[in-house]
């Protein structure tokens, strides 16, 4: 039975954006600095480039499935294991990152504002966001990211805009940074910055439109890997290498040097606002994505008894980090390194399987006809 | 079914608004529950201790004005000695009645004594704490830093704030300070190809019109034999005030450490190489030479015409870096303009051949001035604070061949040439000048 849920291109569009951007607020400017240099740009661009060509043969190999999502396309290469296999990768991956994300949210919070309230606090007040979001649903999510991207993407653009004037053209160079052979090699654990990109193929069946899933594809990689490089570009431009990699929130920093005459002096106070409004609907997201993917999974019936027990593992697993650099470190050595492959790998995988054997299917009943 | 929904929606609204009632209860501060900072002064203590002063705001004096008389009491004097900037911090807060706070601090200065040994421990300690901001201005006092702060008056300003920002920001139209921000140290401090500077600050010793002439004697002559306007360093500026505090010239560094001092006119001669220079008045001796009117500050036999330029960046300047063997050759090309704003000899410079005569001489004049202050930089501090290393940093493709070509070694043997070019714009608002002892002959 085909769900009755619709969500608009746009809608969709806002939310894969939002979900693939939002690194940006954490940590994502200094971490690309980190691997290559004053060429850690450079890498984004390289990287959102690969992930476009992987993402245009994902799409042709797609168009045989339209209207299916990830979990169908399981199913169809190899079977009910197959669904539950891919679910299960996929929920791994959400509940690796979800904790993580939710955890360096919340410490940025304690970091830049609420300084004094306990953690644990702060990671509850994100999580009643996040069970409230869950509880409505994907056309309620879809629709808020409709609303709330197009003033995120201005108040980033504005940040933007307002350290033009701070560019040092010289602060970008030397031109190659750490190096063609480093921008390679960490290129493609950054291709994990796109692993977001598997909500594309969650989304699938409630659009609209099912065939124009290529474009909003192709428009979310094409605008958040515009948003990549123009915020680390940005980011090395006022903050040369090494000095990059200090700051703990680039983005955050760069709105805190921003001054307009002797009046506007604190506009970061204003973007908090706007951050942490990104961080509830990446977070609400994800939470309905991991409940739904358990459900498909394992075909229950119902999801939202599933959201209160997902959301207390999310809690309790954001918890676990020592310190806020262990949870940075889970991000980079573990989640970069292998979430690119659940995310450009595994559907490249089964769509070619399951190509084949509906290939193989049509071939057997056609010489069944003939 | 209808009265349960209702019920539902009211207590869903309950809640929305509680929370948004309630949110930041647990950690609320109030505004007045702080004593706020306005300034910092960090000097060497006693047993290897940090002297920290704190000038603080008094929120009420500064809130609803004060009557004539009361002007100092908008600020007050703590001075505490503390091993860290945050040990310092903890002993004002168990003595204060209130929680010290430095979001609204707008300049910290070190005494040169400090920051000879290094500065990078304490910049760190800013940069890292939330409550000091990126634009917070760095001032080295030539003396002790509490000294300073006790010595500040707010006078013509009842903010203490703004008095500060006021002061800092003269930068933009006398060009006799740089333009001094704490961030922009610290990228400086961390850059391979660049070094900081701050504004230089000290308290006058000048009581009366008297001390004037013991002041001006000790003033660094150039090798032109005369001592024009910006030829000073903060605590020796010839002038007598109510307010003791001095702000002219720059500390240069090499990397966090101060190792030297530039006067007012070589701290113009920096904005202008770095591209900052946004508005500054800039004398010089007339070509003609003619003495008719008497020197600025001289007292001397032969009587010097001056003319007076406001100068501003036409273009922002272009420096490039060749190697030749090991040396590096630097070309710097500046293009100012200027406005004439007076004029002591009968020459009428405002057109014609006299125009095109004061612009060559000007840019002369200000290519030697230039020579000297990039040859004083490289001889006297071996410090590139001109930042000339970013022209060569970009021929480089990789970060480890940078780094092993070691620029900062390298500048101490650059080679400079310099060309201004310097073009009178405007005459003010008159476009000729006639003297008068053309209508009234030689007698006036």
């Amino acid at each position: 039975m085909k769900p009755k849920i619709k969500i608009g291109n746009f809608e969709a569009a806002c939310l894969l954006l939002n979900m693939l951007a939002s690194k940006i607020i954490l940590d994502f400017p200094r971490t690309v600095a980190e691997d290559a240099g004053s060429a850690g740009w450079l890498m984004v661009f390289l990287v959102s480039v690969a992930v476009f060509c992987i993402f245009f043969l994902i799409s042709r190999l797609y168009k045989r499935f339209e209207g299916n999502d990830i979990l169908d396309i399981g199913e169809r290469a190899l079977g009910e294991t197959g669904k539950a296999i891919v679910g299960l990768l996929v929920i791994v991956q959400f509940m690796v990152i979800i904790p993580i994300v939710l955890r360096q949210f919340s410490e940025d919070i304690k970091v830049i504002s609420l300084t004094v309230t306990p953690i644990s606090g702060i990671i509850l007040l994100f999580c009643i966001g996040m069970i409230t979001g869950a509880y409505l649903g994907i056309e309620t999510l879809a629709r808020i990211h409709a609303l709330a991207v197009p003033v995120l993407a201005a108040a980033f653009v504005l940040i933007l805009a307002m350290s033009v004037r701070r560019f040092d053209l010289s602060k970008i160079t030397p031109w190659l940074g750490l190096g063609p052979g480093v921008i390679l090699k960490k290129g493609v654990n950054n291709l994990s910055i796109y692993s977001e990109l598997i909500v594309l193929f969650l989304v699938m069946p409630f659009l609209h439109k099912q065939s124009d899933y290529s474009g909003i594809g192709r428009y979310g990689i094409v605008l958040s890997g515009l948003f990549f490089v123009l915020s680390s570009i940005s980011y090395l431009l006022i903050f040369q290498y090494p000095m990059a990699t200090e700051f703990f929130l680039p983005m955050y920093q760069l709105a805190r040097s921003i001054t307009i005459g002797r009046f506007l002096t604190r506009i970061e106070a204003g973007f908090i606002l706007i951050w942490a409004s990104s961080a509830f609907l990446y977070l609400s997201s994800g939470l309905y994505f991991v409940t739904r993917l358990f459900q498909k999974s394992f075909g229950l019936n119902a999801r939202k008894p599933l959201i209160i027990p997902f959301a207390i593992l999310i809690f309790t697993l954001s918890m676990v980090p020592e310190n806020l650099y262990s949870t940075l470190q889970i991000e980079m050595s573990v989640y970069r390194k292998y979430a690119w492959m659940i995310t450009l790998l595994l559907p490249l995988i089964i769509l070619i399987i399951a190509s084949i054997r509906a290939g193989g299917k049509k071939k057997k009943e056609g010489m069944e006809w003939s | 079914m209808v009265i349960k929904r209702d019920i539902k929606k009211t207590i869903l609204l309950f809640i929305i608004l509680t929370l948004l009632f309630i949110s930041g209860c647990y950690d609320s501060i109030e505004v007045d529950d702080m004593a706020y900072v306005v300034s910092i002064g960090f000097d060497k203590g006693i047993n290897g201790n940090l002297r920290m002063t704190l000038l603080f705001a008094v929120p009420v004096a500064v809130g609803v004005g004060v009557e004539i008389g009361e002007i100092g009491e908008s600020t007050t004097i703590f001075t505490v000695e503390a091993p860290t900037i945050f040990g310092g911090m903890n002993i004002a807060n168990t003595v204060l009645s209130k929680r010290v706070n430095f979001s609204h601090a707008k300049l910290i200065i070190i005494s040169s004594e400090l920051a000879r040994e290094g500065v990078e421990k304490y910049i760190n300690a800013f940069i890292r704490f939330r409550e000091f901001r990126p634009h917070m201005y760095l001032g080295i006092s030539r003396g002790s830093a509490g000294e300073f702060l006790k010595n500040t008056k707010t006078i013509l300003e009842v903010n203490p704030a703004k008095h500060f920002e006021l002061l800092f920001e003269s930068y933009e139209y006398t060009g006799l300070l740089p333009n001094s921000r704490l961030e922009d140290f610290y990228t400086k401090m961390e850059c391979t190809c660049d070094q900081p500077v701050a504004a230089l600050l000290d308290v006058s010793r000048l009581e009366d019109t008297n001390d004037l002439q013991a002041d001006l004697s000790a003033a660094k002559t150039t090798d032109r034999d005369i001592v024009m306007e910006g030829d000073y360093k903060a605590g020796e500026i010839p002038v007598v005030f109510d307010t003791k505090i001095n702000s002219m010239g720059m500390a240069v560094f090499k990397a966090d450490r101060m190792v030297g001092e530039l006067n007012g006119r070589e701290t113009l001669l920096y904005l202008i190489v770095t591209g900052n220079l946004v508005n500054a008045v800039y004398s010089l001796p007339d070509p003609e030479k003619k003495t008719s009117a008497s020197g600025i500050f001289q007292d001397k036999t032969e009587k010097i015409n001056y003319i007076s330029i406001r100068l501003s960046q036409a273009r922002k300047p272009f420096i490039t870096v060749k190697m030749k063997q090991d040396i590096p050759s630097i070309s710097l090309h500046v293009s100012l303009e200027g406005d004439i704003l007076s004029v002591d000899s009968d020459t009428d410079y405002s057109t014609g051949e006299e125009l095109a005569q004061l612009e060559e001489y000007m840019s002369g004049y200000l290519e030697k001035d230039i020579l000297e202050f990039m040859e004083k930089t490289r001889d006297v501090f071996n410090s590139d604070i001109c930042a000339t290393g970013k022209s060569i940093k970009k021929t480089f493709l990789l970060w480890d061949d940078w780094i092993n070509f070691r620029w900062m070694d390298k500048y101490e043997k650059s080679e400079f040439q310099v060309y201004a070019k310097v073009s009178i714009r405007r005459s003010g608002i008159t476009i000729k000048q006639i003297p008068v002892q053309h209508l009234k002959g030689e007698a006036k």
